[in-house]
């Protein structure tokens, strides 16, 4: 083999080497800044591409739903942020049940929807809530405190018989007299306002309690006491309160009780003037 | 006709713009094979490469981390021959290294041997105007020179300050702030045959690759090579390579002569190939392996058994299986003595004899022979040493050998760099035509 031909071998027979494209791409791809930026450039169109196509795609589910929403219920409709149960705390079952009624709500629900303020209003529209205070626990569940009004008196109105609280408001309907048999009675236009003063004078009726029926308010100015056997005691307008003391407090009470009268009035001070049935009905006849 | 080196002064930006941006490229272009170095240069003394003059750097600290080495292609004799295999060798070698570094490089330092180098010096002589002696009376000095026609149609490769005398002085390697009266300076002028590095930097510029300077390779492998006391004193530094081999002689830390012979080891494979009649490649590796200097009786019924050259499809069909010993070094030995001879007469043209300490340090692939060493010392005495490169940080240790001596040496001239002429403004000196016509050729250029 002479020295061409070796030449010439040694040529064909080279080792492998990098083509000029090759090797400049490889220049700029150690170049660190070049590298990043084209990088960059690269992830900045792909995605770029892959959220056009996306939205292309779902084009109709995102009209349909509204892409507000479908945001929304991805950022928001999560078990750790909804509202999972409803506590009710202070009030009777019925009383629950009625303010559960009235809420409507259907959990889990997310608390971004709810108003916490117009529940409130709700709550305290219902007749028997004094107030109320909403809030919603770590643990996801929306407490309400209520308190409840007290009923203390029974009102008869034309119809119906109410339940009254201290401040004469209305609480509820009761349809018999036997339900609220500890409740004392109270009948007449505008009793339910004065429903205090109604009070006191049960209050200083109780040595007679067991005979009384309940109260009525006449014309709106002054109470009658009613006990059984149709007698009522009329008090006055004004000083009602001394004058019934006066008359339980003198030792002919049980006495004049036990006849047969159809009023005793006390309307006059210091005189107690009694009414027979017979004169009643003689008077009534005149 | 005057020289500006332009080029030479662009070299020396790009070098300067390389160690600033941290990675510089070095290669050694040899005959048989082309190396590889990637530098790095520490943070810290690229702000220390910011001044303008390079003398003023202090030696920078740096560190290999790209190497590589592959079999040379297209180049004959340290020349290029087929342009485009360089240019692949180039490419692949340059990758190869980069892929080591993870790093790219810009501009590369060479070293090579061909171009048939002529040393020569050149003297001048300067009254000064003041009585201390500044920078720029070393370029006032140098512009007197004549470099224009001491290289006619050749090329300056190297133009080194090498010895200062001011009055009867002599032996300074620094004149600046002495006083005197007069300056002068010998200046070896390294210069290679025309369009041989223009052929390289084509190559390089096809790979994307800036030239920052090309060094003649012996010198470079005697910076690597020669310690302290051998620069000083004077010694001679002899690269056996594979195409040519290099000689530079030293003293006083500047080379003062550099030649090349142009037999190498290559010749010694060829020899081998048409002895025996076997392929380059087997002798090359029968060389490698069991090739030596001396003879001796044993050598005879040592035999070396030819691989059966498979690879060669029926070309290479071997008459004989076996090449004893002997006969293998019988063949090396002739033309290693003829290197060793034509070494010699190089050396006397170069007055090597006058040098104080008269040590010649071999290096290169053809110094590993088994032998060599007694062969060299039968010829020079005792004044021989078989050199190996000084270490530099980050190196593989299979890179320490004395073949890659040169690129070891041009990693320590790259942190390091001797000045050259070319690092001194020179104050230009002309008529008035000479004027007009640069103004010429200055509005030419731009418009």
């Amino acid at each position: 083999m002479s020295r061409s031909e070796y030449q010439l071998y040694n040529k064909t027979k080279g080792y492998p080497t990098p083509s000029k494209l090759r090797y400049r791409i490889e220049r700029i791809w150690r170049r660190a800044w070049l590298r990043k930026l084209i990088l960059r450039v690269l992830m900045l169109i792909f995605f770029a591409t892959s959220l056009t196509t996306g939205l292309l795609i779902f084009k109709n589910e995102f009209k349909f739903k509204g892409l507000k929403s479908t945001m929304e219920s991805f950022a928001f409709e999560r078990p750790e942020l909804s509202i999972i149960d409803l506590n009710i705390k202070g009030a009777n079952p019925d009383l629950s049940n009625q303010i559960k009624a009235i809420l409507q709500l259907s959990f889990p629900i997310n608390p971004l929807k709810i108003n916490i303020n117009y529940l409130q209003e709700l709550i305290n529209n219902v007749e028997s809530v004094d107030f109320s205070r909403i809030r919603i626990t770590k643990n996801g569940v929306l407490e309400v405190v209520v308190r409840e009004r007290i009923p203390v008196a029974l009102h008869r109105d034309e119809k119906q018989l109410m339940l009254l609280d201290i401040d004469g408001r209305r609480i509820g309907e009761v349809f018999s007299r036997l339900d609220r048999q500890d409740l004392p009675l109270v009948v007449g236009s505008g009793a339910n306002h004065r429903v205090k003063e109604s009070l006191e004078i049960y209050k200083l009726a109780s040595p007679i309690i067991n005979r009384v029926r309940g109260m009525i308010l006449v014309g709106e100015r002054r109470w009658d006491i009613v006990l059984d056997e149709n007698l009522r005691i009329k008090l006055p307008e004004k000083g009602a309160k001394k004058a019934l003391n006066g008359f339980l407090g003198s030792g002919r009470v049980m006495e004049i009780l036990r006849q047969d009268f159809s009023a005793v009035d006390l309307r006059y001070r210091g005189k107690v003037i009694v009414r027979t049935k017979t004169t009643v009905i003689r008077e009534e006849n005149i | 006709m005057t020289i500006d080196f332009r080029r030479h002064r662009e070299s020396r930006k790009k070098l300067r713009a390389a160690i600033r941006g941290g990675t510089l490229g070095l290669l050694d272009i040899g005959t048989s094979k082309i190396a590889c170095l990637i530098l790095k240069f520490a943070e810290g003394n690229r702000k220390s490469s910011r001044s303008e003059h390079l003398q003023d750097t202090k030696r920078l600290a740096y560190r290999v981390v790209g190497v590589a080495t592959k079999k040379s292609r297209g180049i004959k004799s340290g020349e290029v021959a087929i342009a485009d295999e360089v240019e692949k060798s180039i490419r692949s070698v340059v990758q190869q290294a980069q892929k080591m570094a993870a790093t790219t490089i810009d501009n590369v330092l060479i070293c090579f041997s061909g171009g048939s180098p002529v040393s020569k010096n050149l003297f001048g002589e300067l009254k000064l105007e003041t009585p201390i002696v500044e920078t720029r009376d070393i370029g006032k000095l140098l512009s007197k020179y004549n470099f224009g026609t001491a290289s006619s149609k050749r090329e300056i490769l190297h133009a080194m300050l090498v010895n200062f005398t001011l009055d009867d002085k002599t032996g300074l390697t620094d004149p600046c702030g002495l006083a005197g009266q007069t300056l002068g300076l010998d200046v070896n002028l390294m210069t290679i045959d025309q369009n041989v590095l223009d052929n390289i930097t084509q190559c390089f510029n096809r790979c994307q690759l800036g030239l920052a300077g090309a060094v003649f390779a012996p010198y470079a492998s005697a910076r690597s090579s020669l310690v302290e006391d051998e620069l000083k004193l004077g010694s001679a530094c002899v690269d056996m390579g594979s195409g040519s081999t290099g000689v530079s002689i030293f003293l006083n830390h500047q080379m003062v002569f550099g030649s090349t012979v142009k037999f190498g080891g290559e010749h010694i494979t060829s020899d081998i190939m048409q002895a025996f009649q076997i392929s380059f490649e087997e002798a090359e590796r029968i060389k490698t392996l069991h090739g030596g200097v001396v003879i001796t009786n044993l050598d005879d019924r040592d035999l070396i058994e030819l691989s059966s050259g498979d690879r060669a499809e029926g070309i290479l069909n071997y008459d004989r299986p076996f090449v004893s010993r002997s006969e293998l070094i019988s063949v090396i030995r002739p033309r290693l003595e003829e290197i060793l001879e034509e070494v010699d007469s190089q050396l006397d043209v170069g007055g090597f004899d006058h040098l104080p300490s008269k040590r010649i340090v071999f290096t290169g692939g053809g110094s590993q022979l088994p032998g060599f060493y007694e062969l060299a010392t039968d010829y020079f005495g005792s004044r021989v040493r078989i050199g190996r490169p000084m270490r530099i940080q980050g190196l593989p240790q299979a890179l320490h050998g004395s073949q890659f001596s040169a690129i070891i040496g041009l990693a320590i001239e790259a942190s390091y760099p001797q000045d050259e002429v070319w690092d001194f403004d020179m104050p230009f000196r002309a008529g008035a035509t000479e004027r007009f016509r640069l103004a010429v050729n200055w509005f030419k250029e731009n418009w």
